[in-house]
């Protein structure tokens, strides 16, 4: 009986191609927009290590102005970055399993090869749990030692493509590289990496690759490092020595801990109060006690990691899929009722009305798998057009849960637009018609 | 006319002609609601920003030896570069910033006017050599330009006065002056930080210039400082060349830049493309908003053309008998078409309300502008044409029924 049904869809589908197409145009329009915008958000606010979704927390503590908040519209949240010297504090305890305290910089490296002229790496200060808190993966050997972090050593984590630049791609662990006077070893090559968006650190360009060069963060004090991301300071400071500025209150370190039990979660929390409970007997940290262990997801909203116009054009896009349905409701009514004198033959030789409102139905879901199916294909020239238009990686893949979700809202759609038109044709009464004939 | 029958047979058949109805009105709001977007990017993209950016070109120098750490040699090395690149053919004028306008990064503090209570509020600042208003192209208004005299004395970095007070002057925008002076007469007048450490007098007035970010609320608001700018990590010039001078300028500059001192990594781009870059999120915005518009007429074109098409096959025995009775093709072809103009039209009616809707729905999820009436009346103009457009077809498909099908039966 279904097969029958099919054979009759197809050979009705058949007969009218041009109309068909039409409709086979539209839904997959409504399909490629809306699934193209919906994947884009999707992924823009997909969690980036869902396996540590809820282990692991942005640290901010409100060391800002008594006068007035960090931000006079958002009153109740401390600021987005730490001072150096609490950052360093505070992840100087044993309560998470994993803890750094890190800032980005522009150092310049020069090639031994004296052909190559040397360059500015964006580089990474943080100390060796970095690795460990973000699960990066390594090509090459791989973190520098707690050793190495308490003394400051001159070692340093390759990314993959400036390994392939200065090393050949070759294992380079041991080897050296000039970066502004020093010479460093090379502790370890990341493999390939790319979290998107950058979540340890969005600030600036949240889409940016990683750093290409990790080095552990004590160097700064000896080697004067100036941070090449955002920094703001409420309290100016005389800066006679760069001391000066890791004593200060200027706000330009991002901290993190991993923390796996609720125990560690108290502790943490009650760690954190106690410290600046503690510095405010020194006279900072005037303002009520307002200390964040912020959950990753929590933390990416507060940092708009999906801009406004990408909501804007979720909604428009799934209203530009309702403006389809409508469509293929207006088409399928006219596309049925224009056929009503054979079926008023067909009801009149005792097809039942089930019958009738079933082939029709079908019809309609053949038409929405298909168009379908052509969406997902638009969607994907969509997803390529948007990371092309924006210069960004949005790491979409056209995997089961894509062309599931893809499909299943055109088979909803085809349902939605096609129940009415169907019902109202087996409605039809058989007897009209065989008069008029 | 044929208006009556025409309505009364539309709603013969209810169902179908609202929701074309429906989905014209969607569609309008959803269109406006995207043009909305547009116009106001463009606007703002196409806004004058008070410099010649065509013929500036930007050269970002970033030093790679420690010898820079030493001021003196960076200001030795800043006073050759500014005299080779005042040098060069074809050059009008250069001078360092210590950021660049329109890159979107840049630097700002708060000033508050002198012995007034008006709020502080934030001003975007520069620190510049001598003549940064003839290399960006932009007009002092009153006053006078920043003179050597206003610069600190060779070997200090500050001017103080006796109580530690830091005192310079500056120049600042027009905008800017009338936001903390608000009757006009900035000239003269200082601003203050906070806690009255920093004292600035306003010596002279630019008529306009866009700051790091021309797309803010306060994109026009400027401070020129007499301080000179550069550090170990990044020394920046601008360099205003005639008309048509850049490319030949930018082919050999790094090279004599770097005959002055090797020891840097030198970038030329021009003022124009650092615009470009600041706007390209926007500019792929508009790209993806005119997409979405016109899928939504050609969607919404299908509707009607599919509408229309039905209306012409129901009726191909009706049209028969009317060719047959006397009317006229060209009837034939009014009839369709009215009967198209007039659920457009209300379609169109239904969609300005949702327009509307929508725009205010958005604006309280995302800031979205807001929606003006000269927009939707365009809008609206357009749509209806497309519409007719749309039905165009089919009508004329009508228009060619010979009267004698009148006679026969389907």
């Amino acid at each position: 009986m279904f097969s029958y049904l099919l054979l009759t869809a197809w050979r009705s589908l058949k007969r009218n191609p041009f109309l068909s197409l039409l409709v086979v145009v539209g839904i997959a329009l409504g399909i490629g927009v809306s699934t193209t915008f919906v994947t884009a958000v999707y992924r823009l606010s997909l969690h980036p290590v869902p396996e540590k979704e809820d282990r692991l927390f942005y640290v901010r503590m409100d060391s800002w102005n008594p006068e007035r908040p960090w931000r006079d519209s958002l009153p109740d949240d401390p600021p987005d970055q730490m001072t150096w010297r609490d950052a360093l504090e505070v992840t100087s305890g044993d309560i998470p399993t994993h803890q750094t305290f890190m800032y980005k910089a522009e150092l310049t490296v020069h090639p031994e090869d004296k052909d190559m002229r040397p360059f500015r790496a964006s580089t990474r200060l943080c100390t060796n749990d970095f690795f460990a808190l973000f699960e990066v993966p390594f090509q090459y050997g791989g973190p520098w030692s707690n050793a190495a972090d308490a003394a400051a050593e001159q070692v340093l984590v390759l990314d993959h493509a400036t390994n392939a630049k200065m090393f050949g791609g070759e294992d380079s662990v041991g080897r050296t590289l000039r970066i502004e006077d020093r010479e460093f070893m090379v502790a370890g090559v990341m493999a390939p990496w790319r979290p998107i968006p950058k979540y340890y650190d969005t600030h600036n360009n949240p889409f940016e690759d990683p750093e290409e060069i990790f080095l552990p963060i004590l160097l700064s004090e000896s080697m004067e490092i100036n941070g090449a991301g955002n920094d703001s300071n409420w309290k100016g400071y005389e800066r006679n020595e760069y001391a000066d500025t890791l004593a200060s209150e200027r706000i330009w370190i991002q901290t993190w801990v991993q923390l796996d039990t609720q125990r560690q979660k108290d502790d943490y929390a009650a760690f954190l109060d106690a410290y600046a409970l503690d510095q405010r007997k020194m006279g900072r940290f005037e303002r009520p006690l307002n200390n964040w262990t912020q959950e990753t997801a929590a933390w990416m909203r507060d940092q708009h990691i999906v801009p406004a116009e990408a909501k804007t054009l979720l909604i428009i896009s799934l209203l530009f899929l309702v403006v389809c349905s409508v469509n293929l409701i207006g088409i399928l009514l006219g596309k049925f009722l224009a056929r009503a004198p054979e079926i008023g033959v067909r009801r009149a030789l005792g097809a039942s009305r089930g019958t009738i409102f079933m082939q029709h139905l079908l019809e309609c879901e053949i038409i929405a798998a298909v168009g379908g199916l052509a969406g997902l294909g638009l969607s994907v020239l969509g997803l390529w057009t948007i990371e092309a238009l924006f210069v960004i990686d949005l790491n979409f893949k056209l995997d089961l849960n894509m062309v599931g979700a893809g499909m299943l809202l055109a088979l909803v759609a085809g349902l939605l637009a096609g129940t009415y038109p169907a019902y109202r044709v087996c409605r039809i009464p058989p007897a009209q018609y065989l008069k008029a004939q | 006319m044929e208006f009556g029958p025409i309505v009364r047979s539309l709603f013969h058949n209810k169902t179908r002609f609202w929701l074309v109805t429906l989905e014209i009105a969607l569609t309008l709001a959803l269109v406006i609601n995207c043009a909305v977007y547009i116009l106001d990017m463009g606007s703002k993209m196409n806004r004058d920003t008070g410099m010649d950016i065509e013929n500036i070109l930007v050269v970002h120098t970033e030093p790679v030896s420690p010898d820079f750490k030493d001021e003196t040699f960076l200001s030795q090395v800043r006073d050759e570069d500014l005299r080779l690149l005042a040098a060069q053919p074809g050059v009008l004028s250069a001078t360092a910033f210590h950021q660049i306008p329109l890159s979107g990064s840049g630097s700002s503090a708060g000033r508050r006017a002198e012995g007034s209570d008006l709020n502080t509020i934030v001003i975007p600042y520069y620190l510049v050599t001598m003549n940064a208003l003839r290399t960006l192209g932009a007009e002092l208004e009153s006053g006078r330009d920043l003179m050597a005299s206003d610069y600190p004395p060779a070997g200090q970095d500050d001017i103080r006065d006796d109580d530690g007070v830091q005192r310079f002057n500056v120049l600042v925008t027009r905008s800017f002056a009338d936001k903390l002076f608000p009757d006009g007469d900035a000239l003269g007048k200082a601003v203050v930080n906070n806690d009255g450490t920093s004292v600035q007098t306003i010596v002279g007035i630019i008529k306009h210039m866009n700051n790091s970010w021309p797309t803010s609320d306060f994109g026009s608001d400027v401070m020129l400082f007499p301080l000179k700018p550069g550090t170990a990590e990044r020394m920046r010039y601008l360099v205003r060349t005639r008309p048509g001078g850049l490319d030949a300028l930018a082919a050999t500059l790094e090279e004599s830049m770097l005959t002055t001192n090797p020891d840097r990594i030198i970038t030329l781009t021009s003022l124009a493309e650092v615009r470009d870059d600041t706007f390209s999120e926007d500019v792929a915005l508009v790209k993806i908003f005119g997409g979405v518009i016109v899928l939504l007429f050609v969607v919404t074109s299908l509707g009607i053309f599919g509408l229309a098409s039905f209306s012409v096959t129901e009726r191909t025995r009706q049209i028969g008998t009317r060719r047959a009775l006397g009317a006229t093709r060209a009837a034939i072809l009014r009839y369709f078409l009215i009967e198209t103009w007039v659920i457009t039209g209300i379609g169109l009616t239904l969609g300005t309300g949702m327009a509307f809707g929508l725009n205010m729905a958005l604006a309280s999820i995302a800031d979205s502008p807001r929606l003006e009436l000269p927009l939707l009346l365009t809008g609206i103009v357009v749509f209806w044409l497309v519409g007719m457009l749309a039905a165009l077809l089919p009508a004329m498909r009508a228009m060619m029924v010979p009267p004698v099908l009148a006679t026969r039966t389907v």
